[in-house]
């Protein structure tokens, strides 16, 4: 019931604001267009069909792809999470009936809904249009969803950690925007981890950032190494592995932290 | 006009010291932002890296030169940052709160006290990743620049300021006249976006564009053609198009402010 009116409340304020999801709209085509120029100026001057394993419409989609990515899995977990406990709001959500835990989820899954109905379809449609993706399928595309979903719960944990951070720092900003940089720059949210370093790669393949932006573009871009069942199904397990860590880590770090939550304000 | 001119930069020095004073009452907080901004502005940096060792690049840049020109770049997003980080922020409260009003009774031009308003210290962080870069990138190249070159770089700043002044009055022209902007902002940086790579990556109706009509090609590009002593005489346009760009945002500012129905309370 609180998932329904959470969704619903989500899409009204989105409506009220409809000029900003137009401007929204327009904006992303502008990255794809700097992209596209970007791109096919490498790929003219070195002179090749394909750099690091991708094609030229490859490394466009890539990039189209971290913005996917992103309308995916945004939520502001850490940022309500923080205030909550800052502003000590925390110890009335602990009066209500529903833990805190799922209400947030919810809120950050309604919040996403409406961002893949009202940014990533059109957005997808918008981008086709421009630069068509001739290696884009029903399967594929349905594949990438369910990747999306899982880095969702990733980055909602790790957001949700960040957030309880404020327990022990109170300004936790530094070190959200720190954590942000290194999913970006270790995950492959700025370009394929295949162009780094064998020894970065190594660094990448120990943190869980790569299961939220790189793999999931990858089954996106419908890649050799990740188009069969059983590779596609080894990054759920693996996406899974890390959530299921992620929520005992929360759940553990809750328990721990709220014994010596102390509320002041409100 | 000298007078408004003097008294707008009197202005400017106190809010400057005023947001310093705030800066240095949260200083761990301070000393947190700045570092994870040196840490923020390295990755376009190392993109560039990146793209430079595992591939040939662009046409016309090797990285020694490519690193000169995100050096400048970072210096030029930590100046702006520093010098109008927070007209914005500014513009947004004093509308919707009705304060606004308020600056048109006041002595000098309501703009000129919105532009002055803008000093942020959080823009050092670019600052100094963009000062290191560029001398790293001056070794590397050993890049002995003559008075003449130096000037013609110092100039493309102060050209850049001027078109950033343009762009920041639009945004404040939206503002009063929209009241909520939302995601406007947004969209403008999009597009100012296109100014941080070297102009040689678009097609050629586009550098044209980017020295003329829409010259962002003055924050990053030219200085570093400046420096590295390859600067052509079309880059001239880029220079008239700053002022150009300023004195036409000043004219839909005065057209609009006349306009001006109030707004919030």
């Amino acid at each position: 019931m609180f998932f329904l009116k959470a969704v619903q409340t989500n899409i009204k304020q989105f409506m009220q604001y409809r000029n900003s999801f137009l401007i929204s709209i327009a904006i992303h085509p502008f990255i794809l267009l700097v992209n596209i120029f970007l791109y096919r100026s490498i790929f003219a001057h070195n002179g090749t069909e394909e750099i690091k394993g991708y094609t030229l419409s490859e490394m466009i989609w890539y990039t189209a792809g971290i913005t996917f990515v992103w309308i995916f899995i945004w939520n502001f977990a850490e940022r309500r999470i923080s205030d909550y406990i800052v502003t000590g709001d925390l110890s009335i959500h602990l009066l209500k009936p529903i833990n805190i835990f799922w209400f947030e989820l919810y809120s950050a899954v309604a919040l996403r809904i409406t961002g893949i109905l009202l940014e990533f379809v059109p957005d997808l449609i918008i981008y086709s249009l421009i630069y068509p993706p001739d290696f884009l399928t029903a399967l594929s595309l349905l594949k990438f969803v369910v990747v999306c979903i899982m880095s969702f719960c990733l980055f909602f944990l790790i957001n949700y950690l960040i957030g309880m951070t404020a327990f022990a720092l109170k300004s936790n900003s530094g070190l959200n925007e720190f954590v942000y940089i290194s999913m970006n720059l270790l995950g492959g949210g700025l370009i394929p981890l295949d162009f780094y370093p064998a020894w970065l790669q190594r660094v990448c393949d120990f943190l869980p950032f790569k299961y939220i932006f790189y793999y999931p573009i990858q089954v996106f871009l419908n890649k050799d190494s990740v188009s069969s069942w059983g590779s596609w199904g080894e990054i759920v397990l693996a996406q899974l592995a890390w959530i299921i860590g992620g929520f005992v880590l929360c759940h553990l770090l809750w328990k721990v932290a709220i014994r010596k939550f102390c509320a002041v304000g409100g | 006009m000298t007078a408004n001119i003097t008294g707008l930069l009197k202005l400017y020095y106190w809010n400057m010291k005023l947001s310093v004073s705030r800066s240095m009452a949260y200083r761990f907080d301070f000393v947190i932002g700045v570092l994870t901004s040196i840490l923020f502005s390295g990755t376009a940096p190392f993109l560039q890296y990146i793209f430079f060792t595992q591939t040939k690049g662009y046409p016309g840049w090797n990285l020694d030169q490519i690193m000169l020109f995100q050096g400048l770049l970072l210096l030029w997003l930590g100046l702006r940052q520093t010098l109008f980080g927070n007209v914005m922020n500014v513009a947004h409260g004093l509308v919707r709160k009705g304060d606004f009003d308020r600056l048109l009774v006041k002595p000098y031009p309501p703009l000129g006290v919105l532009l002055c308003s803008g000093f942020n210290l959080k823009g050092i962080g670019s600052l100094i990743s963009g000062c290191v870069l560029t001398g790293y990138a001056f070794a590397r190249l050993d890049l002995v620049p003559g008075p003449a070159e130096v000037l013609l770089a110092l100039a493309s700043f102060a050209c850049s300021i001027v078109l950033y002044m343009g762009v920041m009055t639009l945004l404040c022209t939206m503002v009063i006249m929209l009241v909520q902007v939302g995601r406007l902002e947004e969209l403008v940086e999009r597009l100012l976006g296109f100014g941080d790579y070297p102009i040689n990556i678009y097609p050629k109706l586009l550098q044209k564009l980017f020295l003329t009509v829409f010259p962002f090609a003055i924050w990053a590009y030219v200085p570093s053609q400046a420096l590295l002593d390859r600067l052509g005489s079309d880059n001239a346009t880029a220079a008239v198009g700053c002022f150009a760009v300023f004195a036409i945002s000043v004219w839909i500012w005065n057209r609009s402010l006349n306009r001006y129905t109030s707004a919030g309370g």
